[in-house]
């Protein structure tokens, strides 16, 4: 005798559940009973399993598909429908979920529709999927950076009571560091703060040789980790032995990819030495992945304790109060704010002012919160993300254009259906429901492949970072707040895309639509849909016109005549350790180097000075000129200055306007004198020449000795300021800027490392460019921005291109008629073509016109970001004229001729 | 006399079958019944919606049958077809008929 199992539990429950509210759920539960247990007996439990698994999916779904209609189920003892009550029998629960199993069945039949209209017209299907898929997936590509640098906090431990300390120093890029007594100082005095560490960032170079692998490195105070949280995941943190002067041992903690990458992740690296600057140190720890220090996009290889600063980094001094290149970095205590941190930092500061003053140090102190970016920068990345933000939200808003254009030509196709189905009772939101649905299922479809466009486009703004002595790194990989903005701007896009199609279609009369032909010219949807074009037409020209004037700053960057041959004039920053050398041996070197290099041929002028001739740092200093009073508020004018050698004017190629370049008298009596621009002789002088005149510098008085031409100093600014030069003392410090003069076309950095090797090998060889090369390098944010604007620019002027041809090509077909009889009664092709040309450029000039009007209003918020070009640039707004107006004919042309071709007698015949 | 309410392919069938099994018109039995007269198989859904509608037009009715059993133990409702659901048959039968004559050799 079989033993026959009961149903699946599952789904006899489901199904009870879901008739229970007629009543019928115990009978009809009961009849496939018998059923699964007849099976059962004859073909056994697996397939009498499914068999009742299916019969249950069947009636549950034919049992709501009745309730929509109306159709009760439930039976009264006479036979005939109970009355609707009982379905109100305290089942509250499970009203709702018939509620939801029917909307569910709606929804699930209106996806099924959708995705078989798509299936019926492939390509109509794959235009708006790609056209989706590049909106946004751009917008996911840079919400993916924006998610890396200010969204995704660092990973550390509660970092929202985790600060940076900073000093802002005035007439400076903001950037101003701190001493190691200032740090005693501060972690003595400041109470409000449960840890304060210091650190140093510099790089360091592996193995012995002066050209082994250069690392990026973190020189830090013991309680470094502790104020981050962080521990090493193998291994151990720094003892206390090991972070004093003179420790017990040099010891390292090192990131996790530096483990993988360098000491190839092997498990016997710990206690083991490895080599830095020709010294060993011990390798104890190895950081958590995902952990590489607290600056964002410039990832740390290694810590080592801060007081081996003073044998790895040059003339690294940690008694010298005037040193100042270290950051702080603190934890608040609980119930602490940042506020009143940076008021009590403030007032300490102040203190320290008057105990220990420094010659033009006048500075505030505060916190900001440890972001990941350096406070003093990050408005202007906010900026300059926002920027890229806005023009991919410009990309977004031309996509909802284009594919509502197309939608509302595929909704023009079905009124008829829609009107049928209003006429018949369908109710409008139940229409508007079904629209809904399609325009998601494509936006899905859309939305999926954005992910792969966004994984492929990260790939590309990785690789547009540059080279250079620092590793630029960004961890673009996507988490829950990218999926998050993928999902919800796909909706949002969907909403916005589905409201015109949706209104084109329900606010017409049924009876007038029912009543339409086929071939009868919509004028609203016409003219809707062409109001779209211009629309989009705007929004390309705004996207051009920002990527040209991008383009533009990277072409004036990258051609901006500095005053000098910026193509004969090499720059290296040098560093000779104060640990070898002293003031003398440093003068001498100089000397025998200059002697060495001046001596070959194609060199013809060398000279030292205290930093690149050109850059994007200012340095200045204040002065008192007799009979100019300084503004009011103010003691004294700032100008820039610069502290140059022997020679400068010469290498660079300045030349003299009057008086007198410095002499060697002046480096080695150190007089006071000083040169100026001429910029400089104008503001202060006037018309007459200063040479012989006297300004005051830190109550020394300075006598001008000579007025030169003036030259760029600062790339972002395209008209030179106040710039006075200074003579070097004669004990150069341990950091200059070696210049070399060569002749045109000739390549010396070779030479300049072999004579550099030949009086010192243990040097690292410094990076010897071109001043134009420098400048190159330093336009980064522009290149970045040209190339991600001028993609989105090409893609805007595509999908508005697009636009174009679709009205066109809509207004073609709407008219085959007209054009079958014009061409049948001997009208003249071209007429035909010079018709809908016209018609096409009527469109593109009124969208050229708005949008270059509120380019113009937009563009003067990238003032800041633009090198050598106003914002309202006339070549750039012309350029992207001329080009737009070029693809707009094409555009034209095409539906234009094939109007021509359209077969007279077909049209004709045509309903 | 024309009908004007008339009946779909498996409104017949149905009724056909609790024809057929007479006494033993149970749902579980009409399932089985067309499956094997028809050779494909018979949504349970479909088949419960059916009968529902018949039951609503009056071409059938049902009783409630106490349990027996070889009945499963439980109570069971036993469908009958109405006169008018035999009327309703005999006139599709009747229109089936003449659109079928002079087709036998082709369709037999």
């Amino acid at each position: 005798m079989t033993i026959v199992s009961p149903p699946p539990r599952v789904f006899h429950a489901l199904l009870q559940m879901v008739l229970s509210a007629d009543g019928v759920g115990d009978e009809i539960a009961r009849d496939l009973g018998d059923e699964f247990e007849r099976d059962f007996r004859e073909v056994g439990r697996r397939i009498a399993g499914a068999r009742y698994r299916r019969r249950v999916v069947e009636v549950a779904l034919y049992y709501v598909w009745d309730h929509v209609r109306g159709r009760t189920w439930a039976r009264s003892s006479q036979g005939r429908p109970s009355p609707a009550p009982q379905r109100d029998l305290g089942s509250e629960p499970r009203r709702r979920l018939n509620m939801l199993v029917e909307s569910l069945y709606t929804l699930h039949n209106d996806v099924r529709i959708a995705v078989r209209m798509l299936v019926k017209r492939p390509g109509f299907a794959a235009i708006l999927t790609v056209t989706i898929a590049l909106g946004v997936g751009a917008n996911v590509t840079i919400f993916t950076l924006v998610n890396e640098i200010l969204l995704r906090p660092l990973p550390i431990g509660d970092p929202q009571r985790v600060v940076e300390v900073y000093a802002d120093a005035p007439m400076s890029n903001g950037f101003s560091g701190f001493s190691y007594p200032d740090f005693v100082d501060y972690r003595d005095r400041v109470v409000m703060f449960a840890e304060l560490a210091a650190l140093h960032g510099t790089a360091v170079r592996l193995g012995d040789d002066a050209r082994g692998q250069q690392v990026s490195a973190t020189f830090v105070t013991r309680n470094y980790f502790d104020v981050l949280e962080v521990r090493p995941v193998l291994g151990r943190a720094f003892l206390p032995e090991e972070t004093v002067r003179h420790g017990a041992n040099a010891v390292t903690i090192v990131s996790h990819g530096f483990w993988q990458r360098v000491l190839g992740g092997r498990t016997d690296v710990l206690a083991s030495p490895i080599r830095m600057n020709g010294a060993p140190v011990t390798v104890v720890g190895i950081l958590p992945e995902g952990f590489s220090g607290t600056f964002i996009g410039f990832p740390v290889d290694v810590w080592l304790p801060l007081p081996l600063a003073e044998t790895q980094v040059p003339v690294f001094d940690l008694d010298d109060r005037s040193q100042e290149t270290l950051e702080f970095i603190g934890r608040l205590r609980p119930g602490i704010s940042a506020l009143q941190a940076s008021a009590a930092l403030d007032n300490v500061s102040g203190i320290l002012d008057v105990e220990h003053p420094i010659e033009g140090r006048r500075r505030g102190v505060g916190v900001a919160p440890a972001t990941g970016v350096d406070h003093s920068i990050r408005r202007g990345v906010i900026g300059f993300l926002g920027v890229l933000m806005a023009v991919t939200g410009i990309v977004l808003l031309l996509v909802c254009l284009n594919v509502g254009n197309m939608l509302m030509a595929h909704a023009a196709a079905r009124r008829r259906e829609m009107a049928t189905r209003l006429a018949l009772g369908a109710r409008r939101t139940r229409l508007l429901r079904q629209l809904l649905v399609e325009t998601l299922v494509v936006f899905m479809l859309g939305g999926v492949a954005a992910l792969f466009v966004s994984d492929w486009a990260t790939d590309v703004v990785a690789s547009v970072m540059p080279s250079s002595s620092f590793r630029l790194a960004f961890d673009l990989s996507i988490d829950w707040r990218v999926w998050t903005f993928a999902v919800g701007v796909t909706f949002a896009a969907a909403c916005a895309t589905v409201l015109v199609p949706a209104r084109e279609t329900f606010t017409n009369d049924p009876i007038s639509a029912l009543r339409a032909t086929g071939g009868q010219d919509d004028r609203r949807g016409t003219r809707l849909r062409s109001m779209f074009v211009v629309a989009q037409v705007m929004g390309a020209v705004d996207l051009m016109a920002s990527a040209g004037l991008f383009l533009r700053s990277v072409q004036q960057g990258t051609t901006l005549d500095p005053g000098y041959d910026a193509e004969r004039v090499f720059a290296a920053v040098m560093v000779l350790p104060d640990a070898q050398y002293d003031a003398e041996r440093r003068g001498a070197f100089f000397r025998d180097l200059s002697d060495r290099l001046v001596g070959q041929p194609e060199i013809e002028s060398v000279a030292l000075a205290a930093r690149p001739p050109i850059g994007l740092a200012r340095s200045t200093m204040e002065i008192q000129v007799p009979a100019v009073q300084p503004p009011p508020g103010e003691t004294g004018w700032y100008v820039e200055a610069r502290q140059v050698g022997e020679d400068y004017f010469a290498t660079l190629g300045v030349s003299t306007l009057s008086g007198r370049v410095f002499d060697r008298k002046d480096y080695l009596d150190e007089r006071g004198v000083a040169i100026v621009n001429a910029t400089m002789a104008r503001q202060f002088w006037g018309g007459s020449d200063p040479v012989g005149q006297t300004i005051s510098r830190s109550g020394q008085e300075v006598t001008i000795v000579g007025v030169v031409a003036d030259t760029r100093y600062l790339i972002q600014d395209m008209v030179p300021g106040s710039l006075a030069y200074l003579p070097w003392p004669a004990s150069y410090p341990e950091r200059v800027t070696l210049l070399i003069r060569a002749a045109p076309g000739v390549a010396i950095a070779g030479r300049v490392q072999d004579a550099i090797m030949t009086l010192d090998a243990t040097l690292p060889p410094p990076m010897i460019r071109t001043v134009r090369q420098q400048i190159n390098a330093s336009l980064l944010p522009q290149r970045a921005a040209a190339s991600v604007i001028s993609l989105l620019g090409v893609f805007g002027l595509l999908l508005a291109s697009l636009g174009v041809y679709g009205v066109l090509a809509h207004a073609v077909e709407r008219r085959k008629k007209e054009i079958a009889i014009r061409m049948a009664v001997g009208g003249h092709a071209a007429s035909v073509v010079g018709l809908f040309v016209r018609a096409g450029l009527r469109l593109v000039l009124s969208g050229l016109v708005l949008g270059t009007i509120a380019s113009l209003v937009l563009t003067p918020l990238l003032r800041g970001l633009l090198v050598g070009v106003e914002p309202s640039d006339p070549l750039t707004f012309a350029s992207v004229l001329v080009v737009f107006l070029a693809v707009a004919v094409i555009a034209c042309l095409v539906p234009a001729y094939r109007a021509v071709g359209v077969d007279p007698a077909t049209a004709l015949r045509s309903d | 006399m024309v009908h004007k309410a008339l009946v779909g392919e498996f409104e017949q069938m149905v009724l056909l079958s609790i024809l057929q099994l007479d006494e033993d018109a149970y749902a579980p039995n009409l399932a089985r019944h067309l499956e094997a007269s028809v050779k494909r198989t018979v949504s349970r859904g479909a088949l419960y919606s059916c009968l529902n509608q018949l039951d609503d037009k009056g071409y059938l009715r049902w009783k409630l049958v106490a349990p027996t059993w070889d009945g499963g133990g439980h109570t069971r409702r036993r469908y009958q077809v109405t006169p008018r659901g035999v009327r309703v048959l005999r006139e599709s039968r009747a229109g089936l008929l003449t659109l079928w004559r002079g087709l036998e050799d082709l369709l037999a």
